[in-house]
C-alpha cells in the first residue's frame, strides 16, 4: 500500500514517535574556516517502504541565501536539504550567439545536474547562416563531448569544457548551488537599487558567482505561496570564469511549469558574454530532479581529462578517503566527482556500537529488528510548507538520487516518462504489488538460525526463507517470474551475499521509474558491524542497462524494540485514490 | 502443568503399543444414562487419559468410547528425539512443520475413489472427519447447515488475497524461535506472525483491531506456548465447514513440541454465537528435516478459480 506512506511521514516527524535509540552527532558547527565542521544528514521516509536520506544546510549558510533557496524550491524545510534541486531538464524557443550571428532556436533541450556538474544542451532550430542547426554539446566533469543523438555518437571536444562549465550558473538553481556551496564565505551587499546582491564562489569549481535578489511582494499564483508572502528571487547572475564575464537575468518566473510540484522557474533567461548577448530563451517545459545521466563515452575518456580550476579549499565532507561499507569505488555516482551524495553522507556518520554477534559456524548473525529506528536526529520542525506533503516528498526524493542506474540511451525518455507518468504506472501502486528485490531495500526484521536465514519487509509477499548454504543454482530457477526472485545465498567473508534471478518485469528496481526486464538478476550484499547492518544491490539487466548498477550502501541500526509485528491493513482499492493526486506523481 | 503433560503423554505412548487397560472412568462428560454394555470393545475404545494438549478424554460431544479419526492419528504418531530447548530452558519450536512426513495417503497407493471425483470426495471425506464440532446455539443451526452447503464463494476463503486467518489456518507451516521472537508461517498470504516472548501486557486497543491472524500475545505456560488472540474481523471462518464466527471471538492457540513432535490445538470463544468455548481437535505434526527454501507464492489470479472448483456448490 504505497500511500500509507502520509502516515509514517507524520510518523517521522512528531517527536512523540522518535524515541532516539541512537547517539545524536554532533550538532551542526560552522567552523572558524566557514566551512560546516563537517556534513550533516538525516533521513525520511520516502514514496515507498524506504527511506531517503538528505544533506541539511550547512550552519555557516546566511539567512540570505536560505530565503532564497526556499522561495525557488531548492530548500525546503527550514533546516532540511537547501540543495534539494539537483538537476533540472527544460525546453526553451529563443535565439543562442554561434559566432556568426544569433541561431534560431526551436524546441531546444537542456538537461543540467548541479552536483555532477554536467549539461547536455541540445540545440535545435536553424543557425545564422541559415542552415539547420542540431548539435549536442556535452560536458560532465572534466569532459567535454558532442552527441549526434542523445547519449549516442560521441565525438571528444575536450577544449570546449571552459566554454560549457559556466553556462550552468546562469540558472537560478546553478547559482543559488555556488552561494550553499560558499557556505560563510557569501559577502552580502546591495546594489545601487536597493537590491540585495549575494556574491561567492564555490570551492568545487572556483567560479564567482554574484546573485541580484529581488524582494517580491506581489506574485499572484506563484507556487504554494500566498499572493503578498515575501519571497526572495534571484534576477540577474554574475559569473566570472576563464577571464570572462557571464551574465543571465531571470524573469516571469511561474510555478506551475512541473505540475504538482512546488518549484519556481523563470520562462524568459537572458544569458550575455562579456556583456554581448549569448541567449535569449523562452522556456515552454521544465522538470525539477529528471533522470538526466551523463555516462563519459570510451572516446572520451581516451582523451586527457581537462585540468579543472584547483580547488582552494574543499570543505571537509569532500576531503573523505577511502570506501564506503560494501562499495569498492569512491562515489555512488558517476561521473565520479569530489561532492559526496547525501546517502554517502549519512553511512558515513552513523558509527557502530557494541560488538558483532554471531553464529557457531563464526559467521556475523544478522538477526534483528532492523525497521522503524531512524530518529529524527535533527528534530526538522516539518515539511516545507503545511498540506504539501505529496509534491515535496517527490522533489525530494528525487533530488536525493546522485545514483542512478545507466540506462542504455534509447531508454532515458521511457525512464523520464514512467517517473513523471500518474501514480498507477508504477507496478507497486495498488492492492497485492508487491515492491520486490530490490526495491523493497533493506529487510525490515531478519532472523538467522539453523543454517536459514528468513527476511522480511513488512509488506505482502515480501518474506524470503534461503539456506546460508545455498548450493547450486537449480537451472529451473530462470523460469520463474517472481516479485522477490529465486535467491541464492553464501558469506563471502563476513557479506551475506543473496544472488537472485528468476524475476518477472511486472516490479520496477525505484520509485523514480526504474523498470527491468524478467531477466534482470540481482545481487545483494548484507554486512552487519555491531549494531548497524549495511545493504546494497547490484542490478544486472543487459538488455536495458549499459553496466550493471549498484546502489548506494544503505545502513539501519538495530532496533532494540521487540516489537509484534502487526498484520497489514486490508488494502482497499477505492482509498488508492483519496490518499494521492491519481493524475500525476509528484 | 508440563509435568502433566508430559506424563500423560508417556501414558499415551504406551497406549499406542495397544496395551488394553480399561477405560479410565472420567468426569464431567461421561454420558448420564448408562448404555447397554459392549461385551468387548475393540482396542481402538480402550484408551485412556488424555490427548495431548487435552484435559476432556475426547474432542467431542457427547463424548462417547469411539476414538475419532483426528484423535487416533495423534496417538499413532510417537516422537522421536529429544525435545531442543533454549537457553531459558523451553522447549523450541524452531522448524519446518510443512508438508511433514506423518505418511499422509493410504497404505499400499490407495488413492480416492473414483478418478475425476475428486471434488466431491474430498468434501464427504473431509465432512465425515470433523467429529469435533463447535456447538453454536441452537438458532444458528440451520445457518451453519447453510453456509456449508452454499456456493463455493460463500466461503471467506476463495478468491485471491483472502487469508484463512487464525485459527483455521491451522498448525504454522514453518516456526523459528531465536532472541524471545517467535515468527510463525503459514505460507500463505498475511500468514506471518512475528510475536514477542516478553510478557507484555494485554494493550487494551488490541481490541478494536479487524485482522485475519489476531492481536497476538504469546506466553510460555510450562512448555506450553500459549497464544491468547483477539482483535479479529468477522470475516473468516473457524473451519471449512461454515464455522463462521464474530467480530469478538477470542482465540487461545497452545503448542507443545515433543521430540520431532508438534503438538497444536486451539480454543475458541465467541459467547454471541457459541454455546460454550470451543476446544478444537489436537494437530500433530512432525519436523520436516528438508531445509527447503521457501519459495514465493504464486500470484492468484481469480479467474482461475473457476476452473479448479465447481462455483455453484461446494463439494
Amino acid at each position: 500500500m504505497p500511500r500509507l506512506i502520509a502516515f509514517s511521514v507524520a510518523l517521522l516527524f512528531s517527536s512523540a514517535a522518535l524515541v532516539a535509540q541512537q547517539p545524536a552527532p554532533p550538532a551542526p558547527v560552522c567552523a572558524p574556516n566557514g566551512y560546516g565542521a563537517q556534513g550533516y544528514y538525516a533521513m525520511f521516509a520516502q514514496n515507498d517502504d524506504g527511506f531517503t536520506a538528505y544533506e541539511t544546510g550547512s550552519p555557516c549558510i546566511g539567512k540570505d541565501v536560505r530565503d532564497v533557496a526556499e522561495s525557488i524550491g531548492m530548500g525546503r524545510g527550514k533546516v532540511m536539504t537547501v540543495k534539494s534541486v539537483i538537476g533540472v531538464q527544460f525546453r526553451a524557443d529563443g535565439t543562442m550567439a554561434d559566432g556568426a550571428g544569433m541561431a534560431k532556436l526551436a524546441n531546444s533541450e537542456f538537461h543540467i545536474a548541479y552536483y555532477l556538474p554536467a549539461m547536455r544542451a541540445m540545440l535545435k532550430g536553424s543557425k545564422a547562416n541559415g542552415q539547420p542547426l542540431n548539435e549536442i554539446r556535452v560536458f560532465a566533469n572534466q569532459y567535454a563531448w558532442n552527441e549526434s543523438q542523445e547519449g549516442r555518437a560521441a565525438t571528444a571536444a575536450m577544449n570546449t569544457l571552459g566554454d560549457r562549465l559556466p553556462l550552468i550558473k546562469l540558472t537560478p538553481f546553478g547559482a543559488v548551488w555556488s552561494l550553499i556551496d560558499a557556505e560563510g564565505h557569501v559577502a552580502v551587499s546591495k546594489a545601487p537599487d536597493g537590491k540585495t546582491v549575494l556574491t561567492g564562489t564555490s570551492p568545487y569549481d572556483g567560479i564567482e558567482v554574484s546573485v541580484t535578489v529581488e524582494d517580491n511582494r506581489n506574485h499572484p499564483k506563484l507556487g504554494p505561496y500566498e499572493p503578498t508572502e515575501l519571497i526572495r528571487l534571484p534576477v540577474a547572475v554574475t559569473a566570472k570564469a576563464n577571464g570572462h564575464t557571464y551574465g543571465a537575468t531571470f524573469a516571469d518566473y511561474r510555478g506551475d511549469l512541473e505540475p504538482n510540484v512546488w518549484m519556481i522557474f523563470p520562462t524568459t533567461i537572458k544569458w550575455t558574454m562579456d556583456g554581448k548577448p549569448l541567449a535569449d530563451l523562452k522556456v515552454t517545459f521544465f522538470r525539477s530532479n529528471p533522470y538526466i545521466v551523463f555516462p563519459i563515452p570510451d572516446v572520451v575518456k581516451n582523451a586527457a581529462p581537462a585540468t579543472q580550476t584547483a580547488a582552494a579549499q574543499l570543505p571537509p565532507q569532500a576531503q573523505r578517503t577511502g570506501n564506503l561499507p560494501l562499495r569498492t569505488v569512491n562515489t555512488s555516482y558517476l561521473p565520479a566527482g569530489p561532492r559526496m551524495s547525501p546517502q554517502d553522507g549519512y553511512v558515513l556518520q552513523l558509527a557502530p556500537s557494541g560488538p558483532t554477534p554471531r553464529d557457531a559456524d563464526g559467521h556475523p548473525d544478522l538477526s534483528g529488528n532492523w525497521g522503524g529506528n531512524i530518529p529524527n536526529v535533527f528534530q526538522v520542525p516539518g515539511l516545507r510548507r503545511p498540506g504539501g506533503f505529496e509534491a515535496d516528498q517527490s522533489a525530494m526524493q528525487r533530488g536525493a538520487q546522485w545514483n542512478k542506474p545507466l540506462y542504455k540511451p534509447e531508454f532515458w525518455d521511457k525512464v523520464r516518462s514512467l517517473d513523471y507518468s500518474k501514480v498507477d504506472v508504477d507496478p507497486y501502486y495498488g492492492c497485492y504489488h508487491p515492491l520486490g528485490v530490490p526495491r523493497q531495500n533493506v529487510p525490515a526484521r531478519i532472523v538467522q538460525k539453523d543454517g536459514h536465514i528468513w527476511l522480511f519487509n513488512g509488506v505482502e509477499n515480501a518474506l524470503r526463507i534461503l539456506p546460508l548454504n545455498g548450493g547450486k543454482r537449480d537451472e529451473n530457477d530462470y523460469q520463474f517470474s517472481t516479485f522477490n526472485g529465486m535467491g541464492l545465498a553464501h558469506w563471502d567473508g563476513d557479506t551475506l551475499v543473496i544472488e537472485s534471478v528468476g524475476f518477472g518485469d511486472n516490479t520496477w528496481i525505484g520509485w523514480e521509474g526504474y523498470f527491468h526486464t524478467d531477466k534482470m538478476e540481482v545481487t545483494e550484499r548484507f554486512t552487519r558491524v555491531g549494531d548497524l547492518l549495511y545493504y546494497n544491490f547490484t542490478v544486472t539487466d543487459p538488455d536495458v542497462l549499459m553496466e550493471p548498477w549498484t546502489s548506494y550502501t544503505y545502513v539501519r541500526r538495530l532496533n532494540p524494540r521487540a516489537a509484534r509485528q502487526d498484520e497489514a491493513p486490508s488494502c482497499i482499492e477505492r482509498d488508492n485514490g483519496l490518499l494521492a493526486d491519481p493524475f500525476l506523481r509528484g | 502443568m508440563s509435568q502433566t503433560f508430559r506424563s500423560l503423554f508417556a501414558a499415551a505412548c504406551a497406549m499406542g503399543v495397544a496395551i488394553a487397560v480399561a477405560p479410565a472412568t472420567s468426569t464431567a462428560q461421561q454420558p448420564a444414562a448408562s448404555a447397554a454394555a459392549a461385551s468387548q470393545l475393540p482396542p481402538a475404545a480402550q484408551r485412556a487419559g488424555n490427548l495431548p494438549l487435552r484435559n476432556v478424554p475426547c474432542s467431542y460431544t457427547p463424548c462417547g468410547k469411539r476414538v475419532s479419526p483426528q484423535d487416533g492419528a495423534v496417538w499413532q504418531v510417537k516422537p522421536n528425539g529429544q525435545t531442543p530447548r533454549d537457553a531459558q530452558g523451553h522447549p523450541d519450536l524452531s522448524g519446518n512443520w510443512g508438508a511433514a512426513n506423518l505418511q499422509y495417503g493410504f497404505p499400499g497407493g490407495a488413492r480416492i475413489r473414483r478418478n475425476g471425483s475428486f471434488e466431491a470426495d474430498q468434501s464427504a471425506m473431509q465432512r465425515g472427519a470433523q467429529w469435533n464440532k463447535p456447538i453454536y446455539k441452537p438458532e444458528f443451526w440451520e445457518k451453519v447447515r447453510s453456509l456449508d452447503y452454499g456456493k463455493a464463494d460463500v466461503d471467506p476463503a476463495y478468491g485471491c488475497y483472502k487469508p484463512v486467518g487464525v485459527p483455521r489456518q491451522n498448525v504454522p507451516g514453518r516456526i523459528v524461535m531465536k532472541d524471545n521472537q517467535l515468527w510463525l508461517l503459514n505460507s500463505v498470504e498475511n500468514g506471518l506472525r512475528i510475536l514477542p516472548l516478553n510478557n507484555a501486557k494485554r494493550d487494551e486497543d488490541d481490541f478494536q483491531f479487524s485482522t485475519y491472524n489476531g492481536m497476538g500475545l504469546a506466553h510460555w505456560d510450562g512448555d506450553t506456548l500459549v497464544i491468547d488472540s483477539v482483535g479479529f474481523g468477522d470475516m473468516t471462518w473457524l473451519g471449512w465447514e461454515g464455522y463462521f464466527h464474530t467480530d469478538k471471538m477470542e482465540v487461545t492457540e497452545r503448542f507443545l513440541r515433543n521430540g520431532d513432535l508438534l503438538y497444536y490445538n486451539f480454543t475458541v470463544n465467541d459467547p454471541d454465537v457459541l454455546m460454550e468455548p470451543w476446544n478444537s481437535y489436537t494437530y500433530v505434526r512432525r519436523v520436516n528435516p528438508n531445509p527447503n527454501r521457501q519459495g514465493e507464492a504464486v500470484e492468484c489470479d481469480e479467474r482461475d478459480l473457476g476452473l479448479l472448483a465447481d462455483p455453484f456448490l461446494r463439494g
